[in-house]
Order: structure tokens, then sequence, then C-alpha cells
């Protein structure tokens, strides 16, 4: 994750979108994108300068898709890279337009 | 007389919009009244999805399959605006057809005082366009000429832009939108689809059309309020390509002064309209729950209605297509030598029928149809009206034509 010396709050995944319109098209396909926990928030500081939105999602322990609520990320390996996948496949699917996936952990 | 009122003056604006558009917009102003896509806090965001059904919604009633290749404007003449500036410049040659609006004209003749090359396309006395001479003047094979008749043969450079009024505003004449579109794609031009009268209650199709831009109004068939509107670009038109008029804060590239290029943004420069959006929702969304087909059969049912019955007044000369023939809910009047401004407040004040009267903004179209300067009464249904108010405005017209229309 970039940092631009903020302190990253936890070790979600973003995705960070150039307009709030994609972000919302976004949460609005997001049922469908296999993401765990995918939820609209305000863009962190340390990932962008800009005042809107993204979308966060977690890392799930294991397969991609499972029900969000579920076990609590693993931050590291393979499962972040996994899930930043997901996100990115997911993206291009929808043809939404986005900025960067940026992986959780 | 009664206090009854029988609206029919919904090609200036629909009336009454269904119930549920005054409850969006005062619930969008009690309860998720941040700004849409400005921050991050709960109203904002609530706001920020509103819009974003309102996009959802307004690309669903055009047939465009991603929302975000549509951007909302105040209303279509701003919408038209952009795609005129926008989409051709110095030294292009932009067809128009002979039913524009001033909405088209008036943006148009800015182009041709910049350096575009302005060509109108005839109509017949209903309005329509002759295909074949607007295929030969779109590919530069004919001249103009004057009046209906062809012009010279020719040999010049193909038309950039096609500016096409799909529903006239009034005589009622609906174009043939894919046949335009074939003949713009045809010769390399964008087509430029002035859409005030038909979105909402005709079919666009726009993800059939890749080479088409359509300039939508939310106040009419789309049954929101005033305020909304927008432009929505086939996949075959890059919008950067078309450079937009307002630069401003749009809640991106907030680091940047330069202006976005990327949709919806690049045309969304200041807050939106939220109450407004939320309530062109709410009236879209009545429709798809209505049924967008049923309520076009039962309007031009009810305009099919007026016209038989106006045709059968004598003195009376209704204007646009004939019966049977396509057209959208809207229709004029000439009552011989009856001036059309006392005809107009003769069924208002006596019989509380709202109309339109004058140049409807279109002097071009009153040219067309032969009713230029003296104008035309233009009446147009909506969907809450019934044959009983039908009959009703018929009788009224009956009545101001027997007992004259002098006060």
């Amino acid at each position: 994750m970039p940092k631009r010396g903020y302190i990253a709050m936890n070790a979600s995944g973003y995705i960070l979108f150039h307009t709030s319109s994609a972000a919302f098209r976004a949460e609005r396909l997001a049922t469908r994108s296999g993401l765990a926990a995918p939820r609209l928030v305000p863009t962190p500081r340390e990932l962008s300068s800009d005042c809107g939105v993204c979308l966060r999602f977690e890392a799930p322990a294991s397969s991609p898709g499972e029900a969000p609520g579920g076990p609590p990320a693993d931050p590291s390996g393979e499962a972040a890279a996994r899930a930043a996948r997901v996100a990115r496949d997911w993206l291009e699917r929808e043809r939404i337009p986005y900025d960067q996936v940026v992986a959780p952990g | 007389m009664g206090a009854r009122v029988v609206y029919l003056d919904n090609a200036a604006t629909s009336w009454p919009k269904p119930p549920c558009v005054a409850e969006a917009m005062a619930a969008f102003l009690r309860d998720s009244g941040g700004n849409p896509g400005r921050s991050g806090h709960r109203l904002s965001v609530a706001a920020g999805r509103v819009v974003a059904e309102a996009r959802e919604a307004a690309a669903r009633a055009l047939g465009l399959s991603d929302p975000l290749r549509l951007a909302f404007t105040a209303n279509a003449t701003a919408a038209l605006n952009v795609g005129i500036a926008g989409l051709a410049g110095p030294g292009d040659r932009i067809v128009v057809d002979a039913m524009a609006h001033n909405a088209c004209a008036r943006p148009l003749s800015e182009a041709a005082r910049r350096g575009a090359e302005i060509d109108w396309a005839p109509v017949d006395g209903a309005g329509r366009l002759d295909l074949d001479l607007l295929e030969d003047l779109v590919a530069g094979r004919r001249g103009p000429g004057g009046g209906p008749g062809r012009g010279a043969r020719v040999g010049r450079k193909a038309a950039r832009l096609v500016v096409l009024t799909h529903g006239s505003n009034v005589s009622g004449a609906l174009q043939d939108l894919a046949a335009v579109a074939t003949i713009a794609e045809l010769a390399g031009a964008v087509l430029l689809v002035d859409a005030a009268q038909t979105a909402g209650l005709e079919d666009i199709g726009l993800d059939s059309l890749p080479g088409a831009v359509v300039a939508f109004t939310g106040h009419k068939a789309m049954l929101g309020p005033g305020g909304t509107g927008g432009l929505a670009f086939g996949t075959g038109v890059d919008p950067e390509a078309c450079a937009p008029l307002l630069r401003g804060g749009t809640g991106s590239a907030s680091e940047s002064e330069e202006h976005p290029a990327f949709m919806p943004d690049r045309f969304e420069a200041g807050t939106l309209n939220g109450p407004g959006l939320a309530g062109l929702l709410s009236g879209l969304s009545w429709i798809e729950a209505s049924g967008r087909a049923e309520l076009r059969a039962a309007e031009l049912r009810l305009t099919e209605r007026l016209a038989a019955g106006l045709r059968e007044l004598p003195g009376v000369q209704v204007l646009g297509p004939r019966p049977g023939e396509r057209r959208c809910p809207v229709l004029s009047i000439r009552a011989g030598l009856i001036d059309p401004a006392s005809l107009a407040l003769a069924l208002d004040e006596r019989h509380g029928v709202l109309c339109r009267v004058g140049l409807h903004c279109a002097p071009r179209a009153h040219r067309s149809l032969g009713t230029f300067p003296g104008g035309a009464v233009r009446l147009s249904p909506g969907p809450f009206l019934s044959d009983d108010d039908i009959d009703y405005a018929l009788g009224a017209v009956e009545a101001c034509l027997k007992e004259g229309t002098s006060p």
C-alpha cells in the first residue's frame, strides 16, 4: 500500500476510481463481484488526495466469493493477491473504469 | 364554467407528474441532502446513490447499457449546446432537419458564425424527412436546394455532424431514427439526436446506434421535474472528442486545475441537481412500473382521438402526420383566420383547456408547415388524461369556434 505519511487504518483492499459515478456504479454491481464485504467508503488520504469515495473489500481467508462477515482478512500472501485479481477481473467484466486496485495488506 | 382543467401542454412540460415524484424530491431534500459525489459521509453517499440510480434509469430509458456514457445536464438545451459545439467545428458541414427547435437552431447559428457550414434538410408538409434527399445531402452528393425541391448535384465533403429532431414539438412527426443513423454512419458523420419530445416514451435503442449521441430532457415524457436532462453517447462516439462547455469542480482529480476528460465528470462540472434527479428517478421508475409501451400506446390513442375529432370540425386544419402514421403525442391546429392566441385564451378562460400557442420556439418548423409567422395552437396529451378529457377538449374547441373567440 502506498504511504504518504498517513497510517493505514486496516488491512483492507481498495478500488480507487477516477470518478465517484464509477464508484457508485461499482457499489450497485458489487453483489456479483465475488469480493468479500465490498463497501463504499471515503477514500483513505494515504491512497489519494481526492475527496471522494472508493470501494473497500476484504481478502477472504479461503476462496473468493465467500460470504462477507467471515473470518478476518489474511493480510499477506496469496489471498490478498487473489482478492485483487478478483476485483480487476470483475471491473473488466462489468466495464467499470477504475484508477487502481490496492491489494489488501 | 367549472374548475375542470384539461392540461394539453405536455410537450412543454408534463403535468401532472406521478405523485411519487414530488415525494421523492421532498425525501431527497429531507433525508439525503448531501452533495452527490463530493464527500464520503453518509448524506453525500446517500445523495450519490440516488444520482447513480437516476443515471441507470435514464440510460435504460434510452436503451443504453453503460450508464457511465450518460452525463446529466440542466436540460436538453444544455445537452444540445454541448453536442453542437463539441462534435463539429469551423470548416465542418452540419446537416439538420427543417423541424428543428431553437435549442438546435440557435447553437447552429453560432456554429455557423464560427465557420461551420449548415445545411437544412427539407421535410414534407407534415414535417417528415425525405430520407433519400437527406442521404444525398449528408453524403455531399447534393446541395440543400431551395424549398422542398432537390438541390443541385454537387460533389462536396460529407457532413461531420447530423442533427435530428426525433419527434417534432409542433407537428408530432416522428422521424425514422434507425434509418437516419444509418445514413449518418455511411457518411462517417456523428448523429446528434434531439430527443426532447421522445425520450422516456419512444424506443431510442442507443446501444444499437453506436454513432449517435442523444440529448434528452427529464421534465417531459420522462415525467421528472424541470432542471434535469442529459447527453448520452453511443459506444462508437468518444466523449473525450467532444469538448465540454462548462469546466469546474467535479469531486474528482481534485489535485489538477485541468478539467477531467473522463465520463461523466467531463460534462458535469458543478453540483448536480440532486432533488431534480431524485424526482427524475421517481418518474422513470413510475414509467417502468406502468410499462413504457403501454403508456405510449395510450397516449397515441388519445392523440389520434383528438386529431380525428378536430378534423371533423369545420375550418380546422390539423398539422402533422395522417391517422395511423408514426408520430409522437403532439399535434397543432390552425382554425381558418382565427388568431391562435385568441383561441388558446378562450380555451383556457372559458373551458380550462390548456394548450400552447405561437411558434413553439421552432420558427423553422412552422415555415416548413406553412404556419409562419402566425403560428398554431398545439395540443399535447399526457399519461394522466382520459378519453373523456379528450372529448371535453374537443367540445371546448368546437364551442370556441362557434361562439367566436372575441372577449
